[in-house]
């Protein structure tokens, strides 16, 4: 078996005659947790959506657990949904009805777990959420599926500061020891602790992608570390 | 992966919500109007006025379904366009059909809901004795017919189930092909739009959108020339009434549905990046 669960090879990706991203390679191995971190517009985002499958028309390759084809792909992948395909009248019980349906790796009895540790009761409506809230319950049904790779695309920013270190504190209990976990936040200083591994991208590539031990073996703390990679002013 | 059966119900699903919004509409509005002309004595006289709701309410039902056609193409579009659908894992094939195939047979739950409400809206003429005798004498006839072993070889001849067959199959194909066409044209314009500058993007979506529909306008036209010459008995276009034409009919509505199905497809598995 390969190592590698996540191998991305030679992606560019253009949109509206833009490079967003240029010539990525990237290789990210089993059951860590890895930080995604860049400046707004890096293309952290664009990256994300395409190892869900979601953007389209790139050059390259990429695969997930060996799997190259989006399809498959996306069954191997569990991503933060802004559940936008939802209506505002949505019960949080629907949506979960809705994915026990549709994706057979859905966990129902963590799905409970997780909703009552996010304080989230069935019957509250979508359009009752605050955006903390809603942030909870996207964090919830992603990590309710049991999928090896688990992508989270600025999970935390309309979460409390309290409620955010409840909830990356418990990360690793959620998780299953063999899947990763691939943040991508602007809080860098709160996750540093459960972090594998950091991924920075900058100047639409990845610019670094180093393990968290040989930052802090450097006797540099993660966000020093990423400071320092735009020392010269950043990108644009 | 999922089930194309968990996909079609989930998606089913999420259309019902606006059948039942336009079954309410179409009750609630035919009432209104109902009472209405009863109150103000406009139009419904005498024994006309027992029969007032159900004609009322057979006269909304065209408007109500060509809102849902409306309503149904929308809802298409969203489902998409929508992240929450498209992350789920199963091909783009059968998500496409999955959504079309549910916004049809959804269009067929609201025909049954309103038929269903013709009924009851019959109901009330039930109480006069002019109607009741008419309903009466139908039956009876319908009776004398069945129990005389010739019924339902009049009512084929009156009704060939072949033609209703291929009927019934024209209108479904005929929904597919609108659902087809405009899928293609909003995917299409969508995914143009990825490859010009984001500047004006509604402007230039506008442009798209004109020129895709004068383009399939144009070429549809000579599609029909073509079909009419290929075809000087004129069976196949329908002016001879015929088991065949209807049949030759849905061949070429299948024809067309597929090419558009399969750009569509093409697009969404390709080009087309939902939001």
């Amino acid at each position: 078996m390969n190592n590698s669960l996540l191998e991305i090879k030679n992606l560019t990706y253009k949109k509206n005659l833009r490079t967003i991203l240029n010539d990525i390679n990237l290789n990210v191995g089993y059951g860590k947790i890895v930080a995604l971190l860049g400046e707004n517009g890096a293309g952290k985002t664009t990256l994300i959506r395409i190892i869900s499958g979601i953007a389209k028309n790139y050059r390259g390759n990429v695969a997930v657990n060996g799997q190259q084809d989006e399809e498959a792909r996306k069954s191997q992948v569990s991503i933060t949904d802004a559940l936008k395909g939802f209506n505002e009248s949505t019960k949080i019980d629907e949506i979960e009805f809705f994915y026990e349906k549709i994706y057979p790796d859905f966990d129902d009895h963590q799905f409970k777990e997780l909703r009552e540790f996010m304080k989230l009761s069935g019957d509250m409506k979508l359009r009752q959420l605050s955006k903390g809230m809603r942030e909870k319950l996207e964090i919830a049904l992603t990590l309710s599926r049991k999928v090896p790779l688990y992508l989270l695309d600025e999970p935390f920013s309309g979460i409390d500061p309290l409620a955010r270190k409840r909830i990356i504190n418990s990360i690793l209990l959620w998780k299953d020891p063999k899947a990763t976990m691939i943040i991508s936040d602007h809080f860098v200083n709160e996750i540093t602790t459960i972090l594998d591994e950091v991924i920075v991208v900058k100047d639409k590539t990845i610019a670094s992608h180093i393990a968290a031990d040989d930052i802090r073996a450097n006797g540099q703390s993660i966000e020093q570390y990423y400071e320092s990679m735009y020392e010269d002013g950043g990108a644009e | 992966m999922t089930s194309f059966k968990n996909l079609f119900a989930r998606m089913s699903k999420a259309k019902m919500r606006n059948i039942y919004l336009l079954v309410l509409i179409q009750l609630v509005s035919s009432l209104l109007i109902t009472i209405w002309s009863l109150i103000t004595s406009s139009g419904f006289r005498g024994d006309a006025g027992l029969l007032s709701w159900f004609i009322i309410v057979m006269t909304l039902m065209p408007f109500i379904d060509i809102a849902y056609v409306f309503i149904s193409t929308w809802q298409n579009e969203k489902e998409f366009d929508s992240q929450t659908w498209r992350l789920i894992p199963i091909s783009s094939t059968k998500f496409y059909i999955a959504n079309i195939s549910s916004a049809i047979v959804n269009g067929l739950y609201l025909v049954v809901l309103q038929l269903a409400m013709g009924i009851v809206a019959f109901l009330p003429a039930v109480f006069d004795h002019n109607i009741r005798f008419n309903v009466w004498q139908i039956s009876n006839a319908v009776g004398k017919e069945v129990s005389g072993g010739n019924y339902w070889a009049k009512f084929f001849e009156a009704f060939p189930i072949g033609i209703l067959l291929s009927e019934f199959i024209a209108f479904l194909l005929f929904a597919f092909l609108i659902y087809s066409i405009v899928a293609t044209i909003d995917l299409s314009s969508k995914t143009i739009l990825d490859f010009l500058p984001e500047r004006h993007s509604k402007i230039f979506r506008a442009i798209i959108i004109i020129v895709l529909v004068f383009v399939l306008l144009i070429a549809s036209g000579n599609v029909m020339n073509m079909l009419y010459q290929m075809d000087p008995a004129h069976v196949m276009t329908g002016e001879i009434r015929s088991y065949s034409s209807v049949w030759f009919t849905n061949f070429y509505l299948l024809i067309f549905s597929l090419i558009f199905s399969g750009i569509n497809i093409w697009l969404l598995a390709k080009y087309h990046e939902s939001k």
